[in-house]
C-alpha cells in the first residue's frame, strides 16, 4: 500500500500485539487502509517519505497509532518529528501503549498527542477501546 | 626756762627715737615725736592741738576694732588714779595717705606728768609699733601648726604601713598558693605556711639555700639554674609572669603536678623573685578523666576557645584529619573548613558565643571539612558549649559522614533502577498478558465450535488468569508509585470521600449491606491517596461481610489528642489475631482465593499511605466475629 492509500498507520513492533489491534479495528470495520510498520525507522521514512518511499505521492492518512517502546527509533521521537513538520502536523497520533508512566504521558501530551490510550489487558475492554478510538479519529473527527 | 631752752628741748624731744605723744588732761594733742608721726603717717600741723580720737578714730571697715574704747579707758585710768597704765596689745589700725586704713599692732604705756600741785597736767602716751613682730609671730605658729599637721600625717602614714604590713603578712600566712621568694641568687628569702605545706620543709630548713636543692626536681635543676643566670645577664626570662605548668618535688622526693607563675621585683637595687605554687594534682586528674571520656568518644572531638583557637583534640580527631595533636593544637580551627567557607564561618563563631547551647551545626546544609593533605569530606558537627574557669570553650563532635553519603547516593540509584524496573514492568509484562488474554479470546471465538466443555474451561482459566496477574501487576505498580509519590496535603472532608466509596461499592456488590456512618471528623491528608485507604478498608468490610445473611459495616471517627482515629468495622468473617502481623505486608492473604478475591497488595498499600501520613494503622479481630482495622492521622 502506497503512503498516500493509507487511512490508518500502526507502528507496533510486536506482531501479536499488532494482530490484537488489526483484530479489533476490522471487527469495527476500520482496517480497510490499515499499514503496519514494525520499526521506529521505517515508519518515519514512510511518514516522511524517504528511504524506499522516496518519491511516493503524498501521506495523509486519518490516524497514526504509535507504540512507544520501538526499534531504533521510539515513539516519542516520531511524534515529535511529526508535531514539528508542517506537513505531518494536522495528522492526529494517538499513542496506544502499556505504560501507564506518568511522565510518558506528560511527555506525549507536551510534545502534541492527540490521544494517549494505556491499553487494558482485559482483551474485552480493549477491543471497545481500540474501537471507540478507530471511531471517533475516522468517522467522527473532521480535520482541520 | 628760756625760750631758747625750751626751743632746744622741744626739739630734743621731738627727735627722740621714742614714738611719744604728748596729751592734755582732756586728750588734746600737745606735743608729738617724729617717730611717732612718721609710724602714724600723720603731720605734725595737722594734729596738734586736736582731739586724739577725731585724729586716730577706729578702722570703720573692721567692727570688731577695740582700740578707741581700750585707750580711752586707758587714758581715763591714768588721769583718775594719777599712775601709769601699761596697755595690752593693741589692734589699732592707721589711716594712710589715701586715707584707707592699715593694720597696725601696739603696745602703749600712758604715763601722767603732774604739776606743782601734784594734778596731772600732761599724759605722755608712748607706743611701740609691733605690727612687724606680730606678724612674725603669726607666722611662726602658722609654721607649727603645718610641722604639728605633717608629723601627725607622718605618724599615721606609720600606722597604716604597719597595717599594711600586718595585713601583707596574714596573707602571706593564709594565702592558698605556697609563695616562695628567691634572691638574685636563686636563695630562699621567704616561704609561707602552705609552701611548708605543700612541701614538707619549713622555712629554717631552706632559708638562704639554693631553691633548686629543695623543690625542683633533680632533672630540671641545672636548667633551672641556667634560666635564673640567663636572666640576670640579659633580662630574659621566657618563664616570667606565665602560668607555666610543671613537676616539683616534696621533702620527702615525691614529685607532683604544680601550677606556677614567677614575678620578679627590684628591691634594694637587687632583683627578688616571688612565685606563686599550687597544686594542681586533682585538677589534672579532671583533667586526665576529661581527656578520657574526650578519647572514648566515637566522634573526632575538637575544643576550642572564643577566639577559635584550637585548645584539645583526640585521637579520633587525629587520625580523621590527618595533623598531629602538635601540630593542630592551638591553630585556628578555620584550619579544617574549605577555604571558601572559611571568612564565613568566622562570624558564625562569634555568633553561636552569643547564643551558646548544645545544636548541630549548619542545620540542613551540606558541611565539608578539609584534611591536611586538603582532601574534602562531608561531616556532620555538633557543638556544645564548655563553661570551664578559663571561660566558655566549645566542643565541636565531628563525623564522617562519607560512608553515609555514600550510601544515599547508592539508595538514590537503586531507587532509580527500581524505577526503571517498575517501567519496564509496567510495559513489558503487561503485554504479553494481554496477547495471552486477547488470544484465548480469539480462541474461543474463532473455534468455539470445537471445543467441548473442558476445553472452553480451560481457555476461561487462561483468560481469568491473565486478568489477575494483569491485577497483581497494576496493584504493584500502584505500590510503587506511591511510595515516590510527593503528599498533596488538604483540609479534606471524609464524610465526603466516604460517601463516595459507600456509593461504589453499593454500585459493584448491590444495597445488601447495613452502613452506619458517623460524622466523621475532617482531615488534612492527601486526599487522593486517602481515598485509596477508605477504598481498601471499606472495600475489604463490605467483601469480608457479604457471606453474612445482614453485613454491618460501622465507621467512625475519634479524636485522640494530638491525632485522628479512624475505623471500620465489620461483622464478616474476621482473623485470627495471631496472623495480625502478616496483615499489612505484600501478597500476604490470610483467606484462600477461592473463598475471598484480592491480590494481598491493598493493605501493603493502605499501610504506606498512613506511614507516609505519619499515622499508625492497626486491626483487632476474631474469627467469626467480623474485624476492626484502624487509622490514625496526626492532627
Amino acid at each position: 500500500m502506497e503512503p498516500h492509500e493509507v487511512e490508518i498507520l500502526l507502528v507496533e513492533d510486536n506482531p501479536h500485539e499488532a494482530e490484537l489491534t488489526i483484530r479489533s479495528l476490522k471487527k469495527n470495520n476500520l482496517a480497510n487502509k490499515l499499514k503496519h510498520i514494525d520499526d521506529g525507522a521505517d515508519a518515519l521514512d514512510f511518514i516522511f517519505l524517504r528511504g524506499v518511499y522516496a518519491g511516493a505521492a503524498s501521506f495523509n492518512p486519518k490516524l497514526v497509532l504509535l507504540d512507544l517502546k520501538l526499534p531504533r527509533v521510539d515513539g516519542l521521537e516520531i511524534l515529535r518529528q511529526m508535531k514539528e513538520d508542517d506537513r505531518t502536523k494536522g495528522i492526529p497520533v494517538v499513542i496506544l501503549t502499556s505504560s501507564k508512566e506518568e511522565r510518558d504521558i506528560i511527555e506525549s501530551y507536551k510534545l502534541g498527542v492527540n490521544s494517549y490510550i494505556v491499553k487494558p489487558v482485559n482483551f474485552e475492554s480493549f477491543t471497545k477501546s481500540v474501537a471507540e478510538l478507530g471511531m471517533y479519529w475516522l468517522l467522527l473527527n473532521q480535520p482541520s | 626756762m628760756a625760750q631758747s631752752e625750751k626751743i632746744q628741748f622741744q626739739r630734743l624731744f621731738e627727735s627722740a627715737p621714742g614714738l611719744y605723744l604728748v596729751l592734755s588732761p582732756d586728750l588734746l594733742i600737745v606735743a608729738v615725736s617724729n617717730a611717732y608721726l612718721s609710724a602714724t603717717m600723720t603731720h605734725r600741723e595737722t594734729i596738734l592741738g586736736r582731739y586724739l580720737f577725731d585724729v586716730f578714730p577706729d578702722n570703720p571697715d573692721d567692727p570688731t576694732a577695740t582700740g578707741v574704747n581700750n585707750l580711752r579707758h586707758s587714758l581715763k585710768t591714768v588721769l583718775l588714779t594719777g599712775k601709769a597704765h601699761k596697755m595690752d596689745l593693741q589692734k589699732y589700725d592707721i589711716r594712710n595717705e589715701s586715707g584707707g586704713f592699715e593694720e597696725r599692732y601696739w603696745s602703749p604705756v600712758n604715763t601722767p606728768v603732774f604739776d606743782d600741785l601734784s594734778a596731772v597736767e600732761y599724759i605722755i602716751h608712748q607706743v611701740e609699733d609691733v605690727t612687724e613682730m606680730f606678724r612674725l609671730q603669726k607666722e611662726e605658729i602658722k609654721q607649727r601648726d603645718a610641722l604639728k599637721e605633717s608629723n601627725r600625717q607622718l605618724l599615721l602614714e606609720i600606722e597604716e604601713r604597719e597595717k599594711t604590713e600586718e595585713q601583707i603578712e596574714a596573707i602571706f600566712n593564709a594565702a592558698p598558693d605556697a609563695i616562695i621568694v628567691i634572691d638574685h641568687a636563686g636563695h630562699v628569702v621567704n616561704w609561707n605556711p602552705k609552701a611548708k605545706e605543700l612541701f614538707g620543709w619549713g622555712l629554717e630548713e631552706v632559708k638562704g639555700n639554693p631553691l633548686s636543692e629543695s623543690i625542683i626536681p633533680h632533672r630540671y635543676r641545672e636548667r633551672h639554674e641556667k634560666g635564673m643566670a640567663h636572666f640576670l645577664k640579659t633580662g630574659e626570662g621566657p618563664v616570667l609572669n606565665k602560668a607555666l605548668e610543671m613537676r616539683a618535688l616534696r621533702k620527702d622526693e615525691t614529685e607532683f603536678d604544680v601550677a606556677l607563675s614567677i614575678s620578679p621585683t627590684v628591691f634594694n637595687n637587687e632583683y627578688l623573685f616571688i612565685g606563686f605554687v599550687r597544686d594542681i594534682t586533682e585538677q589534672k586528674k579532671a583533667e586526665e578523666k576529661f581527656k578520657g571520656l574526650l578519647e572514648s568518644a566515637p566522634d573526632a572531638m575538637i575544643i576550642a576557645d572564643r577566639e577559635g583557637k584550637i585548645v584539645l583534640v583526640n585521637q579520633q580527631a587525629v587520625s580523621l584529619f590527618g595533623y598531629t595533636e602538635k601540630e593542630i593544637t592551638g591553630q585556628y580551627v578555620e584550619i579544617l573548613i574549605p577555604a571558601m567557607d572559611r571568612d564565613k564561618h568566622v562570624g558564625h563563631r562569634a555568633r553561636y558565643y552569643q547564643e551558646p547551647k548544645v545544636r548541630s551545626m549548619g542545620a540542613g546544609l551540606e558541611l565539608y571539612a578539609i584534611r591536611k593533605d586538603e582532601s574534602r569530606f562531608p561531616v556532620e558537627i555538633s557543638l556544645s558549649p564548655l563553661p570551664t574557669s578559663e571561660g566558655m570553650l566549645v566542643a565541636a563532635a565531628i563525623r564522617d559522614i562519607s560512608e553515609r553519603k555514600k550510601a544515599e547516593e547508592d539508595l538514590r540509584q537503586l531507587n532509580k533502577e527500581l524505577e526503571s524496573f517498575t517501567y519496564s514492568v509496567s510495559h513489558d509484562l503487561r503485554s504479553p498478558l494481554r496477547i495471552i488474554d486477547g488470544y484465548a479470546d480469539m480462541l474461543r471465538s474463532d473455534y468455539a465450535d470445537q471445543f467441548d466443555e473442558d476445553g472452553t474451561r480451560y481457555v476461561e482459566v487462561i483468560k481469568s488468569n491473565a486478568r489477575r496477574m494483569g491485577q497483581l501487576i497494576d496493584d504493584l505498580l500502584n505500590l510503587s508509585h506511591t511510595g515516590r509519590k510527593e503528599l498533596l496535603m488538604h483540609q479534606t472532608q471524609m464524610n465526603r470521600l466516604v460517601q463516595l466509596i459507600i456509593d461504589e461499592q453499593f454500585a459493584l456488590h448491590g444495597q445488601r449491606t447495613e452502613v452506619i456512618q458517623d460524622k466523621l471528623e475532617p482531615a488534612f491528608c492527601d486526599s487522593s491517596l486517602i481515598k485509596q485507604v477508605w477504598s481498601n478498608l471499606i472495600g475489604n468490610a463490605f467483601k469480608y461481610s457479604s457471606k453474612k445473611e445482614q453485613p454491618v459495616v460501622k465507621i467512625r471517627s475519634e479524636r485522640n489528642g494530638s491525632e485522628i482515629i479512624y475505623s471500620v468495622n465489620d461483622n464478616g468473617v474476621g482473623f485470627d489475631m495471631q496472623y495480625a502481623g502478616k496483615l499489612f505486608g505484600v501478597f500476604q492473604r490470610l483467606h484462600k482465593i477461592t473463598e475471598f478475591d484480592g491480590t494481598g497488595v491493598g493493605l501493603a498499600l493502605v499501610k504506606r499511605i498512613i506511614h507516609k501520613h505519619k499515622g499508625r494503622i492497626w486491626a483487632e479481630s476474631e474469627p467469626g466475629k467480623g474485624a476492626t482495622f484502624f487509622f490514625s492521622l496526626p492532627v
